[in-house]
Order: C-alpha cells, then sequence, then structure tokens
C-alpha cells in the first residue's frame, strides 16, 4: 500500500488532492508539489524506523496534510516524522506525532531547515531526537504551533522544541506537559520544553504567547526555557 | 483559583509586552496582558533578538563571495567558545577541590591548577604540516562527526577550498570564513577570527578535534571557528553535513537516503558525485534503527558520519572506500586498516550498513 501511496502522490498534479482511506501504511513518503493529502478516518503512517515518514521537498507552493498520525519514523539525520528541507510552505492539521526519533541531529516528530510550518492541532507524543525531541527549526525556517499539544518528548538539549540559528517561531494556545531533558556528555543539556540558541550573526526568534507549561523538573537542570549564548536570559 | 505572579517569560526573554504567569491549580498559564497598553511587538521581535542584541557581535559582511578567506579591520572579542558539559563538569570539580583545600585553610596545590580542560596554545603548532590531507581529520570528544567527516572529504577532493577558507594573521590569530544561508538560499560569507589556543586536557593533549600530526592545527581551528560562530562546542553537538559543505564551501551539497534508491542509483549517484570532484560523506544506521545490527556486525560505530574516499570498480565489482573521521576503526572486515580508519566496502554492503550519504 505504501508504494501506492507514493506513486499517488506522485502522479498527482499540484494543487491535486490525495484522499487516504483509513489504515495503517508502511511508508517512508516524498512529496515533491504542493498537494494536499487528507487522512480519511484513522490514518497511520508508520516509518518502520527506516527513515523519514514523510519528506516534503517542494521547491515551492503549499503543502497540506490532515489527520494523519505520523508514527515511527527515523530522522536521518533530521526530522523522524516529517522533513521539510525545501522553500514550500507547509500546513498540518490534526496531525499526530508520536514515538518518532532523530538521534543524529534532532526534530523527532518535525525538522525545518527552510520553508514554513503551520501545526494547528497537532499533538506530538513521545519522540525523541538530539536537539529538540518534538520539533526542531533550523536556518531560516518559519514555525506556527496554533493550539498544539506536545507531551512526554525528550532530547538532550531542547526536550520539546529547538530553535537554532535564523528561524522564526509563533508558538500560541499550545500545551507543554511532561517534555524531557536527557543528560548528555556533549551536549547543552537546557531547555526542559523550549531551548534557543543563536549564532554570533543572527538569532531565533520566538514569540509565545497564552500557551501551557505544566512542566516537571528535567534531570539534574531546572529551567523550562534557556536561549543559549545569552546567560543572563536564561530561565533559573 | 487564579493567582498572578511577575511573568516567566518576560524577565526570561525579555519581551516587551507585560505578559504574567498565571497559576491556576498548579499549572502555568501566560497570559498576555499587552492589549491596550502598548502595542504588540511585531512577529519575531521578542525575546532573544532584542535583549540580545547588545551583548551580540554584529559582524561585517563582506564585498566578495570567492577567494581566500580576508581577515576584516573590525577587531572582534577573541573569547574562546563554550566547552561542551563533560569538559565543563570536570573543570568545576576541579574548582571545587581548590575551593575545599582554601576554606579548610590548606595552601594551594600547583599540580592541581595544571589539571582540567584549558585553554592553551599547541607547543610549537602550525597551521599545515605537510599539507592538507583526509588523513590529518582526527575527531575529539565532540558530537561533531557531522563537520569532521565532510571535511576530511573536502581535504580529499580539493584542499585549496580549505586554504582558501583560513587565513592566519601576523598576530598568530587565524579567520576561518564562512558563508551563511539566508532567505531565498542567498549565502553571506561570515569571518570568524580565533586564537591559536585549544581546549588542551592536562596541558597535553587536545580536547576536540585534532590533526594526525601533533603540532598540525588547522582541523582544530575550523573546528574551533565553527564552534564559536555557532554558540559553544555544545552547540555543534550533532548536525548536518550538507549545511556544513554548504557553509564552508558555499557550495551546494544534497543528502541522499540510500535505502530508497537502487544499487544502480546509488552507484550513478556516487559515479557522478567522483566525476563532479564533490565532497562525499555517509552515515551509518543508529541504534534502534532497521540497519542498526548491520553495522555492529561489520564492526563500525551506529549513527556515525564516515567520509567516501573512493568508489571504484574492480574486476567489475562495485566497493566504496571509507574512513572514519575517528582516525581508527574497530572493523575486522578483509578491507579495513584499523590504524587508519579506513574500510572498503563491496557497494551491495556499504547500501546496508550505511543509510544516508551527502553526495
Amino acid at each position: 500500500m505504501g508504494l501506492e501511496l507514493q506513486a499517488l502522490l506522485s502522479s498527482t498534479f499540484a494543487g491535486g488532492i490525495v484522499q487516504v482511506p483509513s489504515g495503517h501504511y508502511a511508508v517512508n513518503l516524498v512529496i515533491q508539489k504542493p498537494v494536499t493529502l487528507i487522512a480519511l478516518g484513522e490514518v497511520v503512517f508508520d516509518g518502520g524506523a527506516r527513515g523519514p515518514v514523510l519528506r516534503i521537498e517542494a521547491p515551492s507552493g503549499l503543502v497540506r496534510v490532515q489527520g494523519v498520525l505520523f508514527a515511527n519514523g527515523l530522522g536521518l539525520p533530521g526530522g523522524g516524522g516529517l522533513s521539510l528541507t525545501s522553500e514550500c510552505s507547509v500546513e498540518l492539521q490534526r496531525c499526530t506525532f508520536r514515538f518518532n526519533r532523530a538521534p543524529m541531529f534532532g526534530g523527532g516528530g518535525l525538522f525545518a531547515s527552510s520553508g514554513s510550518v503551520v501545526a494547528r492541532a497537532c499533538r506530538f507524543e513521545g519522540n525523541t531526537g538530539r536537539q529538540g525531541g518534538a520539533v526542531l527549526v533550523d536556518g531560516t525556517a518559519r514555525l506556527e504551533l496554533e493550539g498544539c499539544a506536545l507531551t512526554q518528548n525528550a532530547a538532550t538539549d531542547g526536550g520539546a522544541v529547538r530553535l537554532l540559528d535564523g528561524c522564526e517561531a509563533l508558538v500560541s494556545g499550545c500545551t507543554f506537559s511532561d517534555n524531557r531533558v536527557v543528560s548528555s556528555a556533549q551536549g547543552a543539556d537546557r531547555g526542559a520544553t523550549i531551548s534557543m540558541s543563536g549564532t554570533a550573526t543572527r538569532a531565533p526568534r520566538l514569540k509565545l504567547i497564552g500557551s501551557v507549561f505544566t512542566e516537571t523538573k528535567p534531570t539534574g537542570q531546572s529551567e523550562v526555557a534557556s536561549v543559549g549564548q545569552w546567560p543572563g536570559l536564561r530561565v533559573p | 483559583m487564579w493567582a498572578t505572579k511577575p511573568c516567566l517569560f518576560s524577565c526570561a526573554l525579555k519581551t516587551s509586552g507585560c505578559h504574567t504567569l498565571a497559576q491556576y491549580k498548579g499549572v502555568n498559564r501566560l497570559v498576555d496582558r499587552t492589549s491596550g497598553s502598548k502595542p504588540p511587538p511585531p512577529f519575531g521581535l521578542p525575546t532573544a533578538e532584542v535583549a540580545g542584541a547588545a551583548e551580540r557581535q554584529t559582524l561585517p559582511v563582506a564585498e566578495v563571495h570567492t577567494g581566500p578567506a580576508v581577515a576584516k579591520p573590525w577587531q572582534p572579542s577573541l573569547k574562546n567558545p563554550p566547552l561542551t558539559n563533560n569538559a565543563q563538569a570536570l573543570n568545576d570539580r576541579l574548582q571545587a577541590l581548590v575551593d575545599q583545600r582554601a576554606k579548610l585553610g590548606m595552601p594551594p596545590d600547583p599540580k592541581l591548577s595544571k589539571l582540567g580542560v584549558q585553554w592553551q596554545p599547541v607547543v610549537d603548532g602550525a597551521l599545515y604540516v605537510d599539507g592538507i590531507s583526509a588523513a590529518d581529520v582526527v575527531q575529539g570528544s565532540a558530537g561533531t562527526c557531522f563537520l569532521l567527516a565532510p571535511l576530511a572529504a573536502i581535504a580529499n577532493v580539493d584542499p585549496k577550498l580549505i586554504r582558501d577558507a583560513i587565513t592566519q594573521s601576523d598576530d598568530g590569530t587565524f579567520t576561518v570564513r564562512f558563508f551563511e544561508r539566508g532567505k531565498g538560499g542567498k549565502s553571506t560569507p561570515i569571518f570568524r577570527t580565533v586564537t591559536a589556543e585549544l581546549p588542551l586536557l592536562d596541558g597535553q593533549d587536545r580536547v576536540y578535534a585534532r590533526a594526525a600530526d601533533s603540532k598540525e592545527l588547522w582541523p582544530s581551528i575550523v573546528e574551533k571557528a565553527y564552534a564559536d560562530w555557532k554558540g559553544g562546542y555544545q552547540v555543534i553537538d550533532g548536525g548536518q553535513s550538507q549545511n556544513f559543505i554548504r557553509e564552508l564551501t558555499g557550495r551546494e551539497a544534497h543528502g541522499e537516503l540510500l535505502l530508497f534508491l537502487t544499487p544502480k542509483q546509488v552507484e550513478a549517484k556516487l559515479s557522478a558525485a567522483i566525476k563532479a570532484n564533490r565532497p562525499m560523506t555517509a552515515t551509518t544506521w543508529p541504534a534502534g534503527s532497521n540497519g542498526g545490527l548491520k553495522v555492529l556486525e561489520v564492526g563500525l560505530r551506529e549513527g556515525h558520519e564516515f567520509t567516501i574516499m573512493a568508489f571504484e570498480k574492480s574486476n567489475g565489482v562495485p566497493s566504496v572506500t571509507l574512513r572514519d573521521p575517528n582516525g581508527t576503526t574497530a572493523s575486522t572486515l578483509p578491507g579495513a586498516d584499523q590504524g587508519k580508519g579506513t574500510v572498503t566496502l563491496p557497494l551491495s554492503k556499504f547500501i546496508e550498513v550505511f543509510g544516508y550519504a551527502t553526495l
């Protein structure tokens, strides 16, 4: 079924809609054009720890995904559930990212290094990554999390969300609960929920609106959020 | 019941608005109270950007995109980048010992002051010894295989790119040129100037990247400058090799998931990369993944990036020669040289063991 789905996605014209009937699909998909993917019922995309569940490489335009559960993906090197490395825009609605991993770089659930991602009413549960258990945003990418729940994700830096370089993030109406920073020898070990660090030349930008943090203390650390390179801005 | 207290994030992230952290049954909720008092800040402007502006250094933008790196008249603060957790923890423990001795009225122990991780210049260190080669690069204790494997790959295919990126000044400092990718994919040169001081353990061994020759500096200088640019050695724990290749050379590099390619496609891509003289790396499957056990079977490290040194056909059988950036390998395969860290695998085995390649 996975191959058929990939063939369907590849043959759909730009701007087309692909409706996926409920079921469990063992897939590692690539989307290279702007399409809309809609789950009809309970749709599980299982990455089988063989690579990212979905890679979006459309050079421009808008890719929409609705109602899909992304599970068991493996980020190589980033984004076990979904990896965005092109300049297109991605809209995720009512999607769930569960038990995805990215042990070499980060963003167990979602990784974006360029383009923009808007996630509405999505859930990130039990994902792990080196940097950013649920989400890693790098480079010039833009992220919006709206009404999302991020629960029990873990990383060595940024248990739930890691923001790097010159990215932008808007987090509104989200709930962060029980995300963890796991101690590591080399890593920064900070930001149980959100960790940010820029370079010497640019900084990530984050706007937080009306979000809930029900955080337990991570191992050996007591930070909910931290901002790298600006030690004075760390949350005690 | 709701109760308010000073905002966790307005003090921490210096938002320009007036946020309040309200607590309801132990649950923290960030409430925005800016409406009416002040116009809300434009998207992206609060937090780190606003507060950190004074503390950050603004680097000059170079006029040229190619050619050798040129140190700018602007003088950066030559502060060494932060160390990794383990190095810092060791130093903290030693400092605690020193403090304890002082507290007990004991005389200072001169031996203690020489232990730990300290920034020191390498004795008789030289930027290059016998030119630049992939065999020079040896990984240290930081998780920077994503940086050192492509660095060795660049040294393997075009050492001039490295020579152009590093400039040594008369005052003993080094300026490394990187390219920062902005919106729309446009790259801007960034120059980072660092001293010759490197983190040495107990005044002897380099903690992070080193060269096979104990006096050669260039791999350590590139890693230090990169850490300095990115915010510290702990920040560059893990990354993307194609990013690093682009950042050091200004040239695009592409990642490929080998599992989804046929052997013929992999062969074609490797041949094309060899022909175009592109730096190539490959990453073994991480632990717990589909191919993790196959990596262990051939004695290589899981989730580790290697330099692709060569792709050849002998007697019609294509094979790939790889080098571990650690400079050694535990592999006992017939094509392995443990001392040099190289291993030669048939293409079919290469595709089984390596999940991802930058070509």
